[in-house]
């Protein structure tokens, strides 16, 4: 079996008018959760934030901890779609296009998680009609507005020439809503060497904006944090921290993504295990950086021990905190940067496994950091606890239901491939020589970068 | 136009806790909210131990980290000094009460009419009431205040917004004192303008040493503490209910 253009381009077209029963069933079940927190939020509106664990001195909780986290899932597809392709990195073209996915789908969970912990969601206009540039809370919804808009021309560059072909290949037999959608968005795009031209100049100048805008994203959500009298939070450290931990998680979250899209849209044959291989060394980078910041971190406050930083120290070692930070080192970075490292477990499940505890260490590492900042007592009290209650949960569920959700409709209306770039780089002959090398040695090897 | 600040002289303070129930009665603070808190610090090991109090109101700072956070200016310092909240156009967030060092802001995390002492519609105790007025309907907490003229007055207006101290400016206004200061015993707490060198609290600075709480944030407090500070082993004594 040879895997040509053609038959790329049938097998996304396809897999978009496919609805197996698993996407049916796998919608319904997230939709009752979408619904499930929606009625957790009415409740919420109608009781006040008091049906949250959120309380003086602890006031920002499992919302602002989920809202760190998704800015930091973004941060993913942006970096491996745009600073791959700065790179001209050939094996990026498969993946881009569900990186790009996941930019949009998470950014736009993250300022939904903002609304969930606002006490007056409805006046959140006033950041428009008085919004004061000292805070950097209004730095945050400024920067978030911009990736958002960035993200979205950025992945619209990207999908229009997809767009194109779904229109002229299956256009007519799509239901009539995504003919709407696909002829509408396709624009009069004919693939014309003048288009090609104008589309490739602006591909190129998004690239080298989305980046930075990108970068100062996450600064910025840090900056929330750092911009505060608060010990733990207090570091010139905090920006850069932040942005190697979006994109530790981004890329785990982006392979977890690869290997579900993969699964049920049959593309075994373009995603092949050298792409999975690639994604982690890019997450074992990644989490080797973090480790390293983690240590000097640990190390500089550490054996100082002064006031404020020694608390801390003490409930991450063995306080109130510990169990999240052990099990956020341990599980979160050692054990995907050991699975990476291995030779043996050097494949797609080892890479799907390390990714998927990648995000749920940055989860756990967003979690001490918010709650264990707001723990710190700075007048002579006793440390408050947090619990989240089930109205938080079942919001917080709803949300990411949400996410997934997003995907799932996104997946549906563009190929989840991007045929344009495979081509273009060329990626489509690199997938055929792993085909070939796969059926001669009976077994894929390493990956070849 | 005066600069208001308050002088709290620790050495006078006995811990009898008035300033909290008059800025409870003058303010209608919900259950839960002291806009002005005492601690009960205790220092040492029995039998050498010392107990030392700690009158906290807000600190009305001149470099407010809450009003430099504050994303709609709901938060804002007004030219007299005061550190004032606008409930009418707090948004909810709370980056207020992250960003404050000193942990005074409190926020309606529910309905204050249901987080009263009593339940004033309660036939039962509308007979001891007697058609008086609610506390959370006294007038003057819901008239508008200042150059401005913003809604910064008394607590207990609506849900999700964030209130502290405003060192009663709807009596500051009428030339009347705070009702913390105004009820204190022992004439621990002294109210009046730090630009004037004949009021209550400049005399007081002159006369003793004072500190600031957590002079090394660099927030300038306008509330000065006279008399020894509490040491840095201090522990607080009784743990106030901060789950409900």
């Amino acid at each position: 079996m040879t895997y040509s253009t053609e038959s790329l381009e049938r097998a996304t077209v396809e897999a978009m008018q496919r609805f197996s029963k698993r996407y049916i069933i796998s919608f319904i079940v997230l939709s009752a959760f979408v619904v499930a927190g929606i009625v957790a939020y009415i409740n919420q509106l109608q009781n006040g934030l008091y049906e949250t664990g959120m309380r003086d001195r602890i006031t920002w909780g499992l919302y602002i901890v989920m809202f760190v986290f998704f800015i930091g899932a973004s941060m993913g597809g942006t970096f491996v779609s745009a600073a791959l392709r700065l790179a001209d990195m050939g094996w990026r073209a498969p993946i881009s296009r569900g990186a790009e996915y996941i930019t949009v789908s998470a950014l736009f969970t993250a300022s939904l998680f903002i609304f969930a912990d606002m006490g007056h969601p409805e006046r959140a206009i006033n950041i428009l009609l008085f919004g004061r540039w000292e805070s950097p809370l209004v730095w945050d919804v400024y920067g978030l507005n911009t990736y958002i808009a960035g993200s979205m021309v950025y992945l619209y560059l990207a999908v229009l020439p997809d767009l194109a072909l779904v229109r002229d290949r299956v256009g007519h037999q799509l239901d009539p809503i995504r003919r709407l959608f696909v002829i509408m968005f396709s624009a009069s795009w004919t693939g014309h060497p003048k288009q090609v031209k104008a589309l490739d100049t602006s591909l190129k100048v998004m690239t080298v904006v989305i980046v930075p805008v990108a970068v100062m994203m996450h600064t910025v959500t840090s900056w929330i944090f750092g911009m505060t009298l608060r010990e733990p939070w207090d570091s010139p450290m905090f920006g850069i921290y932040f942005v190697v931990g979006a994109v530790y998680s981004g890329v785990g979250l982006i392979v977890v993504f690869m290997y579900v899209m993969r699964r049920m849209n049959h593309m075994e044959a373009f995603l092949t295990e050298r792409h999975f291989l690639n994604m982690g060394k890019l997450l074992a980078g990644a989490g080797g950086v973090m480790i390293f910041f983690q240590i000097s971190d640990l190390v500089t406050a550490g054996f100082k021990l002064k006031g404020d930083s020694a608390f801390n120290l003490y409930q991450l070692a063995d306080g109130a905190m510990a169990p999240i930070f052990w099990t956020y080192i341990w599980v979160g970075l050692m054990i995907p940067l050991a699975l990476m490292l291995l030779p043996w477990t050097r494949t797609i499940w080892g890479v799907l496994i390390a990714s998927v505890l990648a995000n749920v260490g940055m989860m756990l590492e967003r979690y001490f950091i918010v709650i264990g900042g707001l723990r710190l007592p700075l007048n002579p009290y006793h440390a408050p606890s947090y619990m989240p209650t089930l109205t938080e949960l079942t919001i917080v569920l709803g949300l990411c239901s949400l996410f997934i959700l997003i995907l799932m409709i996104m997946m549906k209306l563009a190929p989840a491939i991007s045929v344009q770039e495979m081509i273009e780089t060329g990626e489509i002959e690199a997938v055929q020589h792993d085909a070939r090398r796969a059926a001669s040695t009976d077994g894929p090897e390493g990956a070849v970068a | 136009m005066p600069k208001y600040g308050m002088t709290i002289d620790l050495d006078r303070c006995t811990g009898c806790r008035s300033c909290m129930v008059a800025c409870k009665i003058e303010n209608n603070t919900t259950q839960n909210a002291f806009w002005m808190y005492v601690f009960r610090l205790e220092e040492g090991k029995f039998p050498d131990t010392k107990i030392s109090f700690l009158p906290r109101p807000c600190q009305h700072c001149d470099n407010a980290p809450c009003v430099k956070v504050c994303p709609v200016g709901a938060r804002y310092k007004r030219e007299d000094g005061i550190v004032a909240t606008d409930w009418d156009r707090c948004i909810g967030c709370r980056y207020c009460e992250v960003a404050c060092p000193y942990g005074v802001n409190s926020f309606n995390y529910k309905d204050p009419k249901k987080s009263q002492y009593m339940d004033w519609e309660d036939p039962d105790i509308q007979v001891a009431t007697a058609g008086a007025v609610p506390s959370w309907a006294n007038p003057s907490l819901n008239e508008k205040y200042g150059s401005e003229n913003r809604s910064i007055a008394g607590s207990n207006h609506i849900k999700g917004v964030m209130e502290k101290c405003t060192f009663c400016v709807q009596r500051v206004e009428k030339d009347m004192l705070p009702a913390c200061v105004d009820t204190c015993p022992t004439h621990a707490l002294q109210f009046g303008d730090l630009d004037d060198p004949d009021s209550a609290p400049s005399v007081a600075i002159k006369e003793k040493d004072g500190f600031k709480l957590l002079e090394d944030r660099n927030t300038q407090p306008r509330v000065t503490y006279l008399g020894s500070p509490f040491g840095p082993g201090a522990r607080e004594i009784e743990r106030p209910s901060v789950k409900d």
